[in-house]
């Protein structure tokens, strides 16, 4: 008895330092950039390519961050305004037309609504640089190059896959006695909608947005193709600093900590609310 | 209030027959069951009076008005679901103001008449909470007050007792009878629950395999069942059903099962039973009518004593005969152990007769059936 007593000790000791190196693990490859990013943000201009190598700045200082914002040449403000508008804006229209589409696929009788699901799954599932060209095409074809619109229409399809899935998710896992009640007692589809399925689809509504809501803030690749200087948004500012003439370090890293922080922020407000959202996605209460 | 009729209905989902052909009139302010086992259609057949469902055949009439193409919420159908369907988000006021509200009943008209039926129900107390904060019989209150308060013309209940545990759902069940005898309501109520079936209706349609197997009081299903599904579904404990073949000799008839041989009561006394001789049967009696016998007697059977299930009001015994095990419902407490050898003693009079092979009532006894009031 004794015995058997001591393996399990031994077992629950082995699993708590296999538990604490896989987070230092973890953390080492998650943190280590990040905190490089924001130390990179506040070293002297010299101390970039100095060698041996400066790891902690001698003197640590806030200029780049200023220039970011007082510089009359600096992009930072524009973009910093163009990302909060492209992503709240995208966000919202990604989320309604999402469950909207969403509600249709799982509610409605429907005999194509399958099919059409299947389609909007595939369309998550091809790489998204095949559809730079067409995009760059459509919206320089029609004025819309530049503008803060036509990132939003692509971000707003980039995002709708997902957010259609996902919310089909949580549709799913409601009563249809619920919905069926709602019928007895007077409601058309609208109103089901409105006043039955999203109350009870709350949490998966707030997921969706989240993810929308991160996916919009860094996305890159389209962003590049359609914005030229109106409509830049922050990770196209950050490569600004990538320039033929070299690297622009202070600024570039002051930049990334400045898109940075508020997703970090973000989601220490909101992951409670991301587990939950997802986990009550996939597990019937 | 209102009256239902049904001609001919028929549901299909694919290739999967849910519900064949069913007729079926439930009268103003009459209490119908519908009665079945797990996926015998009761449900779907509910949905469809409700208007979840469409009928793939057939056409169903409200007070002679073809609803077939009524949307559920015209229909003025109220129904309480199995899972009560309370809206989570809601408190038991929303709860039961909700229909009303979307039907754009006045706030006062609203507010008056939650107020009764809260009270009527004894839930007022409960108003400001949530469903989640409620026990089972609170909900089912609630899942009730909701349709209710809407003053529909037919009531359609689905199982909503089948949540509750044994305590609460006698106690919900006499609850339910007594609302609905005060209501003077029209209500189709589905349960797979006999004992329901029986104690709250005041007609049963018993249904299987979608198929409507017979409609009558529920003295008249449980004296007078028209097959073998009907005697062995209904009652508690079950009726005994076994094969047997009735034998001639001379002016005597025999019942020979594999594992006796009963010498029936002779005309004119008892019934005839000329006409079964030779075919082949299912014989059934219910446990009541098998009792020990007190002292050794000619047509007594041998069996030994499987089970005791002590009750206290009566003892249920299962005796095995040979190849045949039978129920027996004594009453008191009998002094029997297991494993002890028994004489059965059948009263022959309550004998059922099946045909074997479309498993139809051959014959019933008839003086049961008037003892329990039912016209020959």
């Amino acid at each position: 008895m004794e015995t058997v007593y001591r393996r399990a000790q031994m077992e629950e000791l082995i699993f708590s330092m296999v538990r604490a190196a896989t987070i230092v693990l973890f953390a080492v490859f998650t943190l280590i950039p990040l905190i490089w990013l924001f130390i990179n943000s506040i070293k002297q201009p010299i101390e970039y390519l100095a060698t041996p190598p400066v790891i902690l700045p001698s003197r640590p200082t806030s200029q780049n961050y200023v220039d970011l914002f007082k510089d009359p040449n600096s992009e930072a403000p524009l973009a910093l305004k163009n990302s909060l508008i492209v992503t709240v804006v995208a966000t919202v229209f990604s989320v309604l037309i999402g469950s909207l589409a969403a509600y249709a696929f799982t509610h409605l009788k429907w005999r194509l609504a399958p099919l059409l699901a299947g389609l909007v799954l595939l369309l998550g599932f091809y790489p998204k640089i095949t559809a730079v060209i067409p995009y760059f095409v459509i919206m320089n074809n029609i004025g819309l190059r530049d503008t803060l619109l036509a990132i939003i229409i692509a971000f707003v399809g980039l995002n709708l896959p997902r957010t259609v899935w996902l919310m089909m998710t949580f549709f799913n896992d409601i009563p249809k006695e619920l919905e069926q009640s709602a019928m007895l007692d007077g409601c058309g589809p609208w109103s089901r909608f409105v006043k039955i399925i999203v109350p009870l689809a709350a949490p998966g509504l707030a997921v969706a947005a989240i993810m929308s809501a991160l996916l919009c803030w860094i996305e890159f690749m389209i962003a590049s193709s359609l914005a030229v200087v109106k409509a830049t948004t922050l990770p196209i500012a950050v490569s600004v600093y990538l320039t033929d003439k070299g690297m622009h370090w202070g600024p570039m890293s002051a930049l990334g900590v400045v898109t940075v922080v508020p997703v970090i922020i973000f989601c220490l407000f909101v992951q409670r609310y991301l587990v939950r959202g997802l986990t009550l996605g996939a597990l019937k209460g | 209030m209102a009256n239902i009729r049904i001609v001919g209905v028929s549901k299909r989902f694919g290739n999967v027959v849910a519900v064949r052909d069913i007729h079926l009139s439930v009268d103003d302010r009459s209490f119908v069951t519908l009665l079945g086992p797990s996926g015998c259609g009761k449900s779907t057949l509910l949905n469809m009076i409700a208007g979840l469902e469409d009928p793939s055949n057939g056409e169903i009439y409200i007070d002679d008005l073809l609803i077939n193409k009524v949307p559920p919420s015209f229909r003025n159908v109220a129904m309480v679901f199995q899972s009560y369907a309370l809206y989570p988000h809601m408190s038991l006021r929303d709860n039961l103001s909700f229909a009303l509200k979307i039907r754009g009943v006045a706030k006062q008209d609203i507010e008056s008449k939650v107020e009764r039926v809260s009270w009527m129900l004894g839930i007022h107390e409960l108003l400001d909470r949530k469903p989640k904060e409620l026990s089972g019989g609170q909900r089912q209150r609630v899942a009730l007050g909701r349709a209710i308060v809407r003053d529909p013309k037919v009531f359609l209940l689905d199982e909503p007792l089948s949540n509750l545990d044994a305590a609460l759902r006698l106690q919900m069940r006499a609850e339910l009878k007594l609302l609905f005898d005060t209501l003077k309501a029209t209500v189709i109520y589905v349960t797979h629950d006999q004992a329901e079936a029986m104690t709250m209706s005041d007609k049963i349609a018993v249904l299987k395999d979608g198929e409507l197997q017979q409609v009558g009081t529920p003295l008249e299903i449980y004296f007078k069942p028209v097959n073998r599904f009907v005697a062995g579904f209904v009652g508690s404990p079950t009726m005994n059903l076994s094969p047997c073949r009735v034998a001639v000799d001379g002016p005597r008839f025999h019942l020979r099962t594999t594992d006796f041989e009963l010498t029936l009561p002779a005309s004119p006394t008892s019934r005839s039973w000329a006409p079964f001789a030779g075919r082949e049967l299912i014989m059934g009696i219910r446990p009541e009518h098998l009792a020990l016998a007190p002292d050794a007697g000619e047509g007594d059977v041998r069996g030994t004593c499987m089970v005791v299930e002590r009750l206290g009001s009566d003892t249920q015994l299962l005796v095995k005969t040979g190849a045949n095990v039978y129920t027996l419902d004594l009453p008191g407490s009998a002094t029997v152990r297991t494993g002890q050898n028994l004489r059965i003693r059948f009263d022959l009079d309550a004998l059922y007769l099946f045909d074997a092979e479309s498993e139809r009532a051959l014959s019933t006894p008839e003086h049961l059936a008037s003892a329990g009031g039912i016209c020959p």
